[in-house]
């Protein structure tokens, strides 16, 4: 519990002192992102000067951890032991030492990826918007890179089959979505498919149903 | 015929390792609060309560938000016939007698609504007799629904809770009010865990944001503190230490919403010094506004919808914490409780 200007680099960033380079490198975009001018989280708490400091103060920490001879040097400066510095280290030293302590930042993103088993052949509207999420795309972006119109993703992810045009062409929307925020396109579109055909069948039979009455 | 104590065998099958765990004898509290109206405590604690009843919980939904109760509707409980106004106007003394069925298994509630909206507000003993009978409900949960402010009443009946929630939108003006209601809970936990009277003076001064030492953050007074009395200054630093509220940001739709939550942990621990959960989030969901409108937990009305897969989630979070604290309470039990 030190005020800011006398943490350690490790403090700042919020990790262990024996967080690996993998961790150090996962970690900083997030502590980062928490004090851009435009985060939310630091609304009515930071001004702009103060959480210009400390964006300044989270750049100085990565760069000196993220660097194996500054780090050494860092550590020795502040009667640490020496610890694994490069990911060439991380690799010969095996598993000797199990990151001892759990990485929280980390550990907590890695729960929010858990919930969502991307290997299985289950696919919905709502599951990858989960999966965009988790990557931090917006649908904006998504639409820029494949051309397709943000209302079009957006009934894709809210299920949303009647605003969705014919099948082959949702088909390649859905396809095209899979493929920009990285899961398997093939996989998705079966699963997806499947789901709006069968509501499509359904429709269709309940309209003949209802005209022949 | 409302009383529905101990409900016989209720928990019977739910207790799968019932020989060797020995029944917790209090019962544990979840506040969920934090700042302003509109920003879902009530949603929250419903379907908490619902969810927690469904995974094998006895649970015991509270309303204390007397002046704007609606829990009861949101467990689709019509007009309960008694309510904690019975226990805050001295008509009845015993906490359990208000207890009322709702239409979900092992979920019962005490109802907040109020016949006389000109009836006091309970007296400071009153809420301490409350706080304490909460404890004593015969439940394997209490869930408190607290009323919007940081009006002193809200706050204890936030840090009687073994979980406190702090529930929050993912925009600027409920962020704030989450901020002030932390940063008002904060000072009230210490202002009760310190001794010295010129301390105490100190946190008071200090809840004023203006006040004249110049005393801005929890590190600032920490330092004043310290300088007049160091015992006092350890006591704050196990305060800061234990003061572990659990955040949950609901109705999030986008990728940075759902960071939003690391983001504030990562603010309170570097500006006040202690150190929020980030228990959840909870998807805006279409199907979450309907079941409001069928007066139903939307775990309840649908499993599968995306945000009962969330509240469902925080659900066993808070399960999981309790087993595991009262593992380490009571040693004995170990091995026979159940995992998930």
């Amino acid at each position: 519990m030190k005020p800011i200007d006398e943490q350690s680099h490790y403090e700042i960033l919020e990790l262990p002192c024996t967080a690996r380079l993998a961790d150090i490198r996962r970690a900083y975009p997030l502590v980062r992102a928490a004090y851009d001018d435009e985060s939310l989280a630091i609304y009515s708490v930071y001004g702009r000067d103060e959480s210009e400091l400390i964006r300044q103060r989270i750049d100085d920490a990565y760069r000196v951890l993220t660097d194996g001879e500054s780090r050494r040097c860092y550590d020795e400066q502040i009667g640490l032991a020496p610890g694994i510095y490069t990911a060439e280290e991380a690799a010969v030293a095996v598993d000797s030492e199990p990151s001892e302590q759990v990485v929280e930042i980390v550990h907590a993103l890695g729960e929010v990826d858990e919930l969502d088993d991307e290997d299985s052949r289950d696919w919905d509207g709502a599951k990858l918007r989960r999966a965009r999420m988790r990557r931090g795309i917006e649908l904006e972006q998504i639409s820029e890179i494949t051309r397709i119109n943000v209302t079009y993703l957006r009934a894709i992810e809210e299920n949303a089959y009647r605003d969705l045009p014919a099948p082959v062409y949702t088909r390649g929307f859905v396809t095209a979505y899979a493929r920009t925020i990285e899961v398997d396109p093939h996989r998705v579109a079966e699963s997806y498919m499947t789901k709006f055909e069968e509501v499509r069948c359904e429709r269709r039979r309940r309209r003949l149903l209802s005209s022949r009455r | 015929m409302e009383p529905t104590i101990g409900t016989p065998g209720s928990s019977k099958h739910t207790d799968r390792a019932a020989s060797t765990r020995v029944r917790p004898p209090t019962a544990r509290v979840v506040s969920v609060g934090g700042g302003k109206g509109g920003v879902g405590k009530t949603f929250l604690a419903a379907n908490l309560a619902a969810a927690l009843a469904r995974l094998g919980q006895r649970v015991v939904a509270v309303d204390v938000d007397l002046e704007g109760a609606n829990l009861h509707t949101c467990l689709g409980v019509e007009a309960p016939r008694v309510s904690l106004a019975d226990f805050v106007a001295q008509r009845e003394d015993d906490l359990g007698k208000l207890i009322v069925k709702t239409p979900i298994d092992r979920l019962d509630i005490i109802a907040g609504t109020q016949a006389n909206l000109a009836a006091a507000q309970p007296s400071h003993l009153r809420r301490v007799r409350l706080v304490r009978a909460l404890r004593k409900l015969e439940a394997d949960y209490v869930i408190v629904d607290l009323g919007a402010g940081t009006h002193l009443s809200v706050l204890d009946y936030f840090l009687v809770g073994d979980d406190g929630l702090v529930v929050l939108r993912p925009e600027p003006t409920s962020v704030e009010n989450a901020y002030t209601f932390l940063r008002a809970a904060f000072y009230r936990r210490l202002r009760l865990a310190v001794v010295g009277h010129g301390v105490r003076q100190l946190v008071t001064q200090a809840m004023d944001q203006r006040n004249e030492k110049g005393i801005r953050t929890p590190l600032d007074l920490l330092n004043e503190i310290q300088t007049l009395d160091p015992a006092e200054g350890s006591r704050f630093v196990a305060t800061m230490r234990e003061f572990k509220p659990k955040l949950v940001v609901n109705e999030v739709r986008t990728a940075e919403d759902v960071k939003l939550g690391f983001s504030m942990n990562s603010v309170c621990k570097k500006y006040f010094g202690f150190e929020p959960e980030y228990l959840g989030y909870v998807n805006y969901d279409d199907i979450a506004r309907r079941s409001v409108g069928l007066r139903r937990p939307v775990v309840d009305v649908s499993e599968q919808a995306d945000a009962s897969i969330y509240l469902q989630r925080i659900a066993r979070k808070l399960l999981a914490a309790g087993e595991s604290e009262r593992r380490a309470a009571d040693p004995t039990s170990r091995g026979g409780t159940p995992e998930r």
